[in-house]
């Protein structure tokens, strides 16, 4: 049976910087266009979730055998992202969960690994593959004009009538010092020498894409698109002229819009060259980062691949709801660059794990004497008809309508980035929720009773020294 | 349900009040000692003719409150209660020790309650991130109302004005109160266009700290 992409989901950030204010701040050269840049309440695994969620609309997390995250900027180096991620998506506990971490060409190895590890497993069909990088870049580097936020998820499955199939794929090893981040030391990344990293990228990405090509007898006027990493708009160019790939064939579209976003891109620059899709179109697929990796795809379903666009916010979907910020201090402001007090509340892990299900996989109760859906699940009598124990875990839908709302300028007793709207919300299928509000923009004038809101999984605080996250609404992106 | 009140009778023999203010220059336990010796002066008695004590505070979570007045005062080995009930803790007190009496297990007992909250700074009440579940919302007190009045103008028609105007009143009244903390009148407009608090309640609309 073949192997190949059975969806796809992409996640780009709320804000788009432009790359002007980066160059009047520090009295830089100009660099045209806008980059992504996500909030604090941001990271890889909570733009994993958003991915993931993209990936997996319409289809039943429980039929998912695994999940795969790659991604430079793990937030921790013991603990997994994997396994937090797939909880959140409800994914069954019978799955296997890697991170695949400390490369920008992670996704692709991951990739690449899903295929082999389906091929060797006959009860594991299919492996959500899902990619976020949030690399900070130090002020005043050129690195500010090129580091962007996002993420993109791919669900790799083994079943008949797959709309992409994997042909093959190839890799190759470099040792390149450049560019590397110290475990023990480094904040923002470095370099030695910009021309030697060009030198063993261009060197490693053509390799391993002629490689492919040899190896599957084709020609580069045979590929119809080539969605490489890069991470320098002239670099783009020149690896299309060596390749000799024809006109359009590189996908290009990202860079100038969203920036170098790192680890996720070869996924983004896919589901970007599966706009059009024609039939039985070939494409290849490339990661670089000591060394690089190929993948060889054909479309296979042509119309299976437009439904997938149109159900899905993917690229097109997240930029369309994307907004410029005419202010730099705001990236500083969300990379948390400047040492300041940050929101801190007691944690307990022990809570947070017994509330899994209300916390992170978003259920909540049913009475099964009134019918009443309610949440959290932390009372044992039904609010309405105060029966004893009468409830069942019910799955709660992630989109909702404002019942009502205040503005809270004393947020943990300080004044801490306020206000903060506090959104009491009726969900869509039953349940009442307090939630508190992000990517709102003027919020007394923008939040109103009746606002249709979709929640989001975020990053709260870090209390007991460990990762705290939980749900927030934000206004409408339109997520399936 | 039976809601019959208490059957014996209990009388207020005395109370007082100390100065409400930002008082930084007097802690939670001169602001005790202060009122206790005042009521006690007005019921015409000595501290050691009460039997029994009931306090009512919130602030802070020690756990020794209870014990806290008969430390004050030195009331020794006399039965000691502390009631937490949020911003009815005072109340609370007083209703507690009015059962005390009216059961006929004492004769004279203390009610009282004391804050200050201006020792831990004035952003709000402390402590709203030291307590309860680390990840749901913990709206400030201010916040938590002020939902019900987002909702209420939407459902009602009422406005931020009907608000002002129960401002003004309690400004008025505070106006001739020798102790209130704030001696001076307020207009609608004032009241309207104070900073928010939690929108929609302004500065006015909440109680101040002290």
């Amino acid at each position: 049976m073949p192997i190949g992409i059975k969806s796809y989901g992409a996640y780009l950030p709320k804000y788009l910087l432009p790359r002007d204010l980066i160059a009047k701040a520090w009295d830089f050269p100009n660099v045209p266009g806008t980059k992504a840049i996500a909030m604090a309440d941001e990271d890889s695994i909570t733009m994993s979730v958003e991915a993931g969620l993209d990936c997996l609309a319409g289809i039943d997390p429980k039929t998912v055998d695994g999940i795969f995250f790659a991604s430079t900027t793990q937030v921790y180096t013991e603990k997994d992202s994997a396994s937090l991620i797939a909880t959140v998506l409800d994914m069954r506990e019978d799955i296997i969960t890697v991170d695949f971490t400390d490369s920008t060409k992670a996704a692709t190895t991951a990739l690449t690994r899903a295929v082999d590890t389906i091929k060797a497993n006959k009860d594991i069909k299919s492996i959500l593959v899902v990619s976020a990088d949030t690399r900070a870049p130090e002020p005043s580097t050129m690195w500010e004009f090129g580091f962007a936020d996002g993420a993109a998820a791919l669900l790799v499955a083994e079943e008949d009538n797959l709309p992409l199939s994997i042909e093959d794929y190839y890799s190759i090893s470099a040792n390149v010092t450049g560019p590397w981040k110290r475990a023990n030391k480094d904040k923002f990344i470095r370099t030695f020498e910009v021309k030697m990293d060009a030198k063993f990228y261009v060197e490693s990405i053509t390799k391993v894409m002629a490689e492919i090509l040899k190896r599957n007898n084709l020609k580069p006027e045979e590929i119809d698109a080539a969605a490489y990493y890069y991470n320098n708009p002239r670099m783009h160019g020149r690896i299309s002229k060596i390749m000799k790939f024809g006109q359009g064939v590189a996908q290009n579209s990202l860079f100038f819009q969203i920036g170098d976003t790192g680890t996720p891109m070869p996924f983004m620059l896919l589901i970007a060259a599966l706009r059009r899709p024609k039939d039985d179109a070939k494409i290849i697929m490339t990661g670089y980062g000591d060394g690089a990796d190929a993948i060889l795809l054909q479309v296979r379903d042509k119309g299976a691949l437009r439904d997938l666009g149109k159900s899905r916010l993917g690229l097109i979907g997240h930029q369309k709801s994307m907004i410029i910020t005419n202010n730099y201090n705001k990236f500083v402001d969300f990379k948390e660059l400047l040492e300041k007090d940050r929101y801190i509340r007691k944690s307990s892990a022990v809570t947070v794990w017994r509330d899994t299900a209300s916390v992170y996989k978003w259920y909540g109760v049913k009475c099964k004497n009134c019918g009443t859906v309610q949440y959290p699940d932390l009372s044992r009598s039904c609010y309405v008809c105060r029966a004893d124990d009468p409830f069942e875990h019910v799955k709660l839908l992630l989109h909702g309508t404002i019942f009502t709302y205040t503005l809270d300028h004393l947020v943990g007793g300080a004044y801490l980035q306020t206000p903060v709207p506090r959104c009491v919300i009726d969900l869509d299928g039953g349940g009442r929720v307090l939630l508190n509000m992000t990517e709102i923009e003027n919020p007394e004038e923008n939040v109103h009773i009746g606002m249709k809101v979709e929640m989001t999984f975020r990053k709260e605080h870090e209390g007991a020294e460990f990762k705290n996250y939980y749900w927030k609404c934000r206004p409408e992106r339109g997520r399936k | 349900m039976a809601r019959k009140g208490i059957s014996n009778k209990v009388a207020i023999i005395g109370c007082d009040m100390t100065k409400y203010g930002e008082l930084w220059d007097k802690s939670q336990y001169d602001l005790l000692f202060e009122a206790v010796q005042s009521a006690t002066k007005d019921a015409g008695i000595t501290k050691d003719e009460i039997d029994a004590t009931w306090i009512g505070i919130f602030y802070f979570f020690t756990g020794l409150s209870g014990a806290m007045v008969e430390d004050i005062l030195k009331l020794d080995g006399k039965p000691a209660t502390r009631i937490e009930n949020y911003c009815a803790s005072g109340m609370d007190a007083f209703r507690n020790a009015s059962f005390a009496i009216a059961s006929g297990a004492y004769d004279v007992a203390l009610a009282c309650g004391v804050e200050k909250l201006m020792d831990e700074g004035g952003s709000g009440l402390p402590g709203f991130t030291l307590f309860g579940h680390p990840l749901y919302p913990t709206p400030s007190a201010p916040a938590m109302f002020s939902m019900a009045a987002t909702r209420c103008f939407h459902e009602f028609g009422w406005t931020k004005e009907d608000l002002a105007r129960v401002a003004v009143k309690n400004h008025d009244n505070g106006s001739y109160h020798p102790k209130a903390h704030f001696r001076s009148k307020i207009t609608i407009e004032a009241a309207m266009k104070a900073p928010m608090i939690a929108d929609p309640l302004g500065r006015f609309d909440c109680c101040a700290k002290n």
